[in-house]
């Protein structure tokens, strides 16, 4: 029996940063993203959560080709996508991103706008492809002359998620794509990458901070801090039986619209994630409510714990 | 009655630009008791941070604010002069913004601008205010708080420096604290200490506490009382256990039923999304704001004015259909 090629792999990536925290500061080593190795099987979706800090964004773009890593590899549909030339690399993932006003020119027409990549790369008929890109998303075929500016927030994400998908990619990846944007809204884009997600087959990350939203949309969750995969799992499995403490304090953190439920007790401490500490030991250490000696000491590995893989060593 | 800490009637807030006069807030009556916790909710441009801008007294020059009654702790603030308001609200009511880095002076020290406001209304001198603020950070759970006096704020985290807007607000003992959303810009771990502390603040000092937000889990977690606002009107008013138990305005019902809940909701299932868009606010508006997307409107819904139903204790629903919504 021949197993599946995931349509994403990433293995073992590290990124790191060098910079300095005052002018006259010497440069220190910020690990965005260490070893981190992830698995998108086609037509699933994966849900990457964490703070903001713990590297979520540099991943995703490293995923995209857009950041080099400073080792490991990324293979979209079982090739590596370092190899791969652009033109090749745009039609097979693409990304949408959190705030549309800023990643749509202000100056250019919705037509021009969701046309582009496909005129850039050597498409024909590009205003039929435009129409139909926008009658997928749902927005009406006579804003194609408008500006963005002339578009609420959720039609503007649309516009984005129609640039996204004009050259056909097997990828999406979506970016907070509902966190700029308001309730009512955002049930409307939750509501449309569900059901593209479906009529196109697409494999999908979907990055957020909102885990009401993740559970919705992911088939299973990948929980990052400070660079680290802590916690992977299915979405029923992490939801209903997390292992590691930061995943346990982040689902009790979740405000669900209920006044019975009140505020969750915080057994966090005030401190927040310091990328430049020394990664030594379990990293989550400093805040975590469980910490004992042998934490802050020996090296740290993922393992399999119950439905989940987790990277605490005191985790039952 | 319960002492009022807050109580304006048909507030009206215009501001012109180049297509018209856009009236952001169209008449909004807000009351807050003393010691009392309300949610002002809305979507971006509904109104709530200009509602609350117009308490603080930080509207610009050209906006245009009427108002049938504006007391705070039962002064008139209407017939005041812009002399006497300042030192009334620079005394009692104090604002917390939404993002605490831009909030901010990154080149000042923590410390000049935690005392700016008190060595000013207060004339205390810099010694007094020193220990104020000290007293303050510590209540706000700055660990080691005098040495941190000469720190900027880049060395604090967003969490803290949250903590230190909290912290400069409380400076000068307000009897009001206005926060405009002031955890959005947090992550959520860090969200619930900050509401945490707001709340336990408000409980030991007796402040009333007026939050704005999009949030509607913020407003379950902390409120007492929530008013939702749409197109710069308060759509309704109620509890926070009735709002979320039994909502009666079919905006409130629409966007309760728009959050996914975690084990509630059928994973992957279409959410119940409100169609189209937030109308603008140029120019007049006849009937009920929210009836274009309204899947219970009729031609009643049309008509001015839109019935307020009252259900004592404040509590109000503005709709024409609301017996319609709980059935």
């Amino acid at each position: 029996m021949s197993v599946p090629i995931p349509m994403i792999r990433m293995t073992d990536i590290r990124k790191t940063y060098h910079l300095r925290r005052g002018m006259f500061a010497p440069t220190e080593e910020l690990v965005a993203v260490n070893d981190l190795s992830l698995e998108v099987a086609e037509g699933e979706t994966l849900g990457l959560v964490g703070e903001s800090g713990c590297g979520k964004s540099t991943a995703v773009s490293i995923m995209l080709g857009l950041l080099q890593p400073d080792r490991g590899e990324v293979e979209i549909a079982g090739q590596k996508i370092g190899a791969m030339p652009v033109a090749d690399r745009v039609r097979l993932i693409q990304p949408v991103f959190q705030n549309p006003n800023a990643s749509l020119n202000p100056v250019k027409r919705i037509q021009t706008l969701v046309g582009q990549p496909l005129r850039l790369h050597g498409g024909t008929n590009v205003d039929v492809e435009v129409k139909r890109m926008l009658d997928l998303v749902g927005l009406p075929s006579r804003l194609a002359d408008a500006y963005p500016g002339e578009l609420s927030g959720g039609q503007r994400q649309r516009v984005a998620i129609a640039r996204a998908l004009i050259l056909g990619p097997r990828v999406l990846i979506c970016d907070e794509p509902t966190s700029a944007l308001d309730v009512s809204v955002q049930a409307q884009i939750i509501n449309l990458l569900l059901s593209l997600k479906k009529e196109l087959g697409l494999t999908m990350v979907f990055v957020s901070h909102n885990l009401a939203v993740v559970e919705h949309l992911a088939d299973h969750v990948a929980v990052m801090y400070l660079g680290q995969k802590i916690e992977e799992a299915t979405t029923d499995a992490l939801f209903a039986d997390a292992c590691h403490p930061y995943t346990r304090a982040l689902l009790a953190a979740t405000l669900l619209p209920d006044p019975q439920a009140g505020l969750p007790e915080q057994k966090l401490g005030a401190a927040a994630a310091d990328p430049f500490a020394a990664r030594q030991g379990c990293l989550f250490a400093p805040r975590c409510p469980d910490m004992r000696q042998s934490c802050v000491e020996g090296p740290q590995e993922l393992r399999k714990l119950r439905e989940s893989l987790v990277i605490c060593e005191r985790a039952v | 009655m319960t002492e009022m800490m807050l109580d304006i009637r048909n507030l009206k807030v215009s501001i012109p630009t180049d297509r018209g006069m856009l009236n952001a807030v169209r008449g909004v009556d807000l009351q807050i008791a003393k010691g009392e916790t309300l949610c002002l909710v809305g979507e971006s441009g509904c109104g709530k941070s200009l509602t609350a801008t117009s308490i603080m007294g930080l509207l610009p020059r050209y906006a245009k604010v009427t108002s049938d009654r504006f007391e705070m702790a039962g002064q008139d603030l209407t017939t005041k002069t812009d002399a006497k308001l300042a030192k009334l609200r620079g005394r009692d009511v104090a604002m917390i913004f939404q993002d605490p880095t831009s909030a901010l002076n990154p080149t000042l020290t923590i410390g000049r601008q935690l005392t700016e406001g008190v060595m000013r209304h207060e004339k205390l001198s810099r010694k007094e205010a020193d220990a104020r603020a000290i007293e303050m950070l510590d209540r706000v759970g700055i660990a080691n708080p005098a040495a941190r006096l000469t720190q900027y704020p880049h060395g604090f985290s967003g969490g803290q420096r949250q903590r230190i807007m909290i912290a400069s607000a409380l400076m000068g003992r307000p009897r009001l604290l206005i926060a405009d959303e002031p955890t959005t810009a947090l992550d959520v771990t860090i969200q619930a200490q900050i509401l945490a502390l707001l709340g336990e603040l408000q409980a030991d000092l007796g402040l009333s506490l007026l939050l704005i937000t999009h949030d509607l889990g913020v407003v379950a977690a902390i409120a007492n009382d929530v008013a939702v606002m749409y197109a710069g009107r308060i759509a309704e008013r109620a509890p926070a256990v009735d709002l979320f138990g039994t909502p009666r305005h079919p905006y409130t019902k629409g966007l309760l039923a728009a959050i996914p809940v975690p084990g509630v909701t059928p994973r992957g299932s279409e959410l119940p999304a409100i169609p189209g868009r937030v109308p603008g606010l140029i120019g007049t508006m006849q009937g009920c704001a929210f009836r274009d997307r309204c899947a219970i409107a009729g031609p009643e819904c049309a008509h001015d004015p839109v019935p307020r139903i009252s259900a004592g204790q404040g509590q109000f629903v503005e709709c024409v259909k609301a017996a319609e919504v709980v059935a």
